[in-house]
């Protein structure tokens, strides 16, 4: 586990996330007291590889459960095996009459049935999924419910019960406690609100769109071919776009895109020219094309051009 | 509470001299939606001002080691003609005089402040209070007896520049300080008027303050229509039992039917399109009626919203585009529709039909929210009802008591003939009940 946040900050660095002192203390805090951490943010900031990044900076095994409309228990945490389960009850009626074979009263029988173990409904027959992964596993793991705004709210309170206790009561089995408590990351695009009650449990992080050194560090980190002032023009101009009232602003992805696009295309400085024809990487609505084709100028100022 | 505690475990855990993992500590714990993360920012620097701002302010010549011993001494020397807060201020920092605020604050009746207006006249008292006045003065004859000892230049300009900032940045404090008491009466004030019937209240009697207050009863009374909204549609999804996919399910047990299928119910979403008067008499109205079609869109198949004067605008991409209470800002302002004009119902049904019937279906269910008081224009009432020949209904809302509507300019009884349904939508509770009946 992490001893303070820059430990968190240099394990995230080595595995090529870039992240705030904020983040990382959020992080460190959420790690060490053993609480759910919810991050929320705009598309595309890194959100669902902060909990990817989480477990392999730990080596820890990572539990992804995405979240959607409809999503249940039988989804989410535990199943029976149907079809195994018919096939023991069809070996069940030959080894029943093995086992009745000398047996001459009712109650004789039932008493020697009961004396056989009870494994129709077992651990064995179990089909575990995500949640009850998390709970049984024998390390400690990370959790990542993505998305969990699009869950629907009854769904939301069972993992709430689920996340505050870690134990998981099967009615045919009895409680499972978890061996280990998991790291749980929850993301959430905030379509919609999440209950107070969650949020109770939660640390929260918001993450944002990085600021421009962050990205240049992010860009430095992922596309090292690319030339130090490159770098420098295409954060910039990657936060000026984002500036510009956009129905879907380029996530970070996104400007990693652009720059690999820039590399292979020899690009060595940025003009409006370059910028207007590796677009398509950076936008992908027709009408946040237009406006930032309208805006270039204030992306790409002429005078920046020529310097 | 909880999330107190998790704030104290967490200080624990960090580095308490740090002001920016101190701060995350309480963010984290205690913020839980990014729409309260401005407001958390302003009032931690507001509150924790005390401790930072001398953090920064000290200026790094007072600090130095080199001019600390004679400077003690010199003060010694001077003793007669120094305030003590002055020469707390020298040798201590303002954070030390910063404790004493509250203390001295009480001296010159902070606690009687009223109004936001008095900041700087409460300042001023404790300023003087402080004897801050003189210590221009003060730091003139500090100055020149360093002169006599035969100081540097250097250090001189130092020590005059450390001074000067730190009364500087002390009258700052004092004043934040004094406004965080008042503001902190005002809040009070406000909350007490505000009214218990607030759901009964006309639309057109609604303050500034109000209209504020509304928006988090809506909040959660969204929240309870999307809640009872979900509960319904689970109980119908269950549907008709599904011969055919229970049988292909069954193949995979040898035909013994284990697990049975059933129809999936399909969520049948209405498509709304909504017309909202603007004009100043009917804007409040509007205003909830598109804050809530908006919150609660999920429900809905799709919401197109137009605003109107005495032409129409179409507004809906700022609803796509914004939060609902920014959007209904940004509709007013973008909308490029003028809004000094009388308003023309007849103008702006017959406009829709001309230039927007693609956005009327079988589906859509067509909503008109105005007081129907046409100014004596044209009532235009057939392109109205061309409009509802072709929709799933037609609903008029009106913020008006219905019994006023057979009187004056109102074409009420006109346009009625041509709806399906007119309902009289004069408060918030009115306007819940028919959204409410809208998710259904």
């Amino acid at each position: 586990m992490f001893t303070s946040f820059q430990e968190v900050q240099d394990r995230f660095d080595s595995q090529q996330y870039i992240c705030n002192q904020e983040a990382a203390t959020v992080v460190y805090l959420a790690s060490q007291m053993q609480r759910p951490l919810l991050v929320e943010g705009p598309a595309g900031v890194g959100k669902t590889d902060l909990a990817k990044v989480l477990a392999a900076s730990q080596g820890l095994k990572l539990i992804r459960m995405q979240c959607y409309e409809g999503l249940d228990e039988t989804k989410a945490l535990y199943e029976w095996e149907y079809s195994k389960q018919l096939l023991y009850t069809q070996i069940l009626k030959d080894k029943i009459a093995e086992t009745l074979q000398e047996v001459s009263t009712l109650s004789e029988a039932v008493e020697r049935i009961s004396t056989e173990e009870d494994a129709f409904f077992s651990e064995r027959f179990l089909v575990a999924r995500p949640l009850l992964k998390a709970i049984l596993s024998d390390e400690i793991t990370v959790l990542l419910i993505d998305e969990v705004d699009k869950s629907d709210p009854e769904f939301e309170a069972f993992l709430l019960e689920v996340l505050s206790d870690f134990q998981v009561s099967i009615p045919e089995i009895g409680t499972l406690e978890a061996r280990h408590i998991p790291l749980v990351v929850l993301t959430s695009n905030n379509s919609r609100e999440l209950s107070d009650a969650l949020k109770r449990r939660c640390f929260y992080l918001y993450l944002d769109f990085p600021s421009t050194e962050q990205e240049a560090a992010i860009l430095k980190k992922k596309v090292p071919d690319l030339d130090d002032r490159l770098i420098c023009q295409v954060a910039e101009a990657v936060g000026s776009i984002r500036k510009l009232d956009l129905k879907k602003p380029p996530s970070i992805g996104e400007s990693l895109d652009w720059a690999k696009a820039l590399v292979l295309l020899n690009a060595d400085r940025l003009s409006q020219e370059t910028i207007r024809t590796t677009l398509p990487t950076l936008i992908k609505y027709p009408t946040d094309r237009e406006r930032v084709l309208k805006d270039l100028g204030r992306v790409m100022p002429r005078e920046q051009e020529e310097g | 509470m909880d999330e107190v505690l998790s704030a104290l475990t967490g200080i624990e855990l960090i580095d308490l001299a740090s002001r920016t993992q101190f701060k995350t500590v309480l963010k984290t714990t205690w913020i839980k939606s990014a729409d309260d993360l401005e407001e958390f920012d302003r009032l931690f620097e507001l509150f924790f001002a005390d401790f930072s701002v001398p953090e920064e302010a000290l200026s790094k010549s007072l600090a130095r080691g080199e001019l600390q011993q004679p400077l003690q001494e010199l003060l010694d020397q001077a003793n007669g003609a120094l305030s003590p807060e002055f020469r707390q201020m020298v040798l201590e920092g303002i954070a030390a005089l910063a404790a004493t605020l509250p203390e001295v604050a009480e001296r010159v009746g902070l606690g009687e402040i009223r109004y936001p207006l008095q900041t700087s006249h409460f300042a001023q008292k404790i300023r003087r209070e402080l004897g801050m006045d003189n210590w221009a003065s003060e730091a003139d004859h500090l100055l020149s007896l360093l002169e006599q000892q035969g100081a540097s230049e250097e250090d001189r300009a130092a020590l005059e520049a450390g001074i000067a900032e730190r009364t500087g940045v002390f009258g700052e404090m004092i004043r934040e300080y004094v406004g965080r008491q008042a503001q902190s009466l005002i809040k009070k004030d406000d909350l007490r008027d505000l009214p218990k019937d607030i759901m009964e209240k006309g639309f057109g009697a609604l303050t500034p303050w109000e209209i504020q207050a509304m928006r988090e009863a809506i909040r959660e009374m969204v929240q309870k229509i999307r809640d009872e909204s979900a509960l319904r549609q689970k109980r119908k999804q269950r549907g008709r039992f599904d011969i055919k996919h229970t049988l292909r399910r069954s193949l995979a047990y040898g035909g013994i039917p284990v697990e049975v299928a059933f129809r999936k119910r399909k969520k049948s979403k209405t498509r709304i399109v909504t017309l909202c008067d603007v004009s100043s008499s009917v804007w409040n109205a509007s205003r909830f009626m598109l804050h809530l079609l908006y919150s609660l869109q999920d429900q809905f198949d799709k919401v197109r919203s137009f605003v109107f004067v005495d032409q129409l605008g179409e507004v809906t991409d700022c609803f796509e585009r914004h939060e609902v209470n920014e959007a209904i800002e940004t509709a007013l302002n973008q909308a490029d529709i003028p809004y000094n004009r009388y308003t023309d119902y007849g103008n702006v049904f017959k406009q829709f039909f001309e230039e927007y019937m693609d956005a009327v279906n079988r589906k859509t269910t067509f909503i008109v929210i105005g007081d129907g008081r046409n100014n004596f224009f044209v009532p235009g009432e057939e392109y109205l009802g061309r409009v509802r020949s072709r929709a799933r209904r037609t609903i008029w809302l009106n913020p008006e008591n219905r019994g006023f509507w057979k009187f004056g300019d109102s074409m009420m009884h006109r346009y009625a003939k041509q709806c399906d349904e007119v309902r009289e939508c004069r408060n918030l509770k009115q306007l819940v009940e028919f959204i409410n009946q809208l998710t259904l």
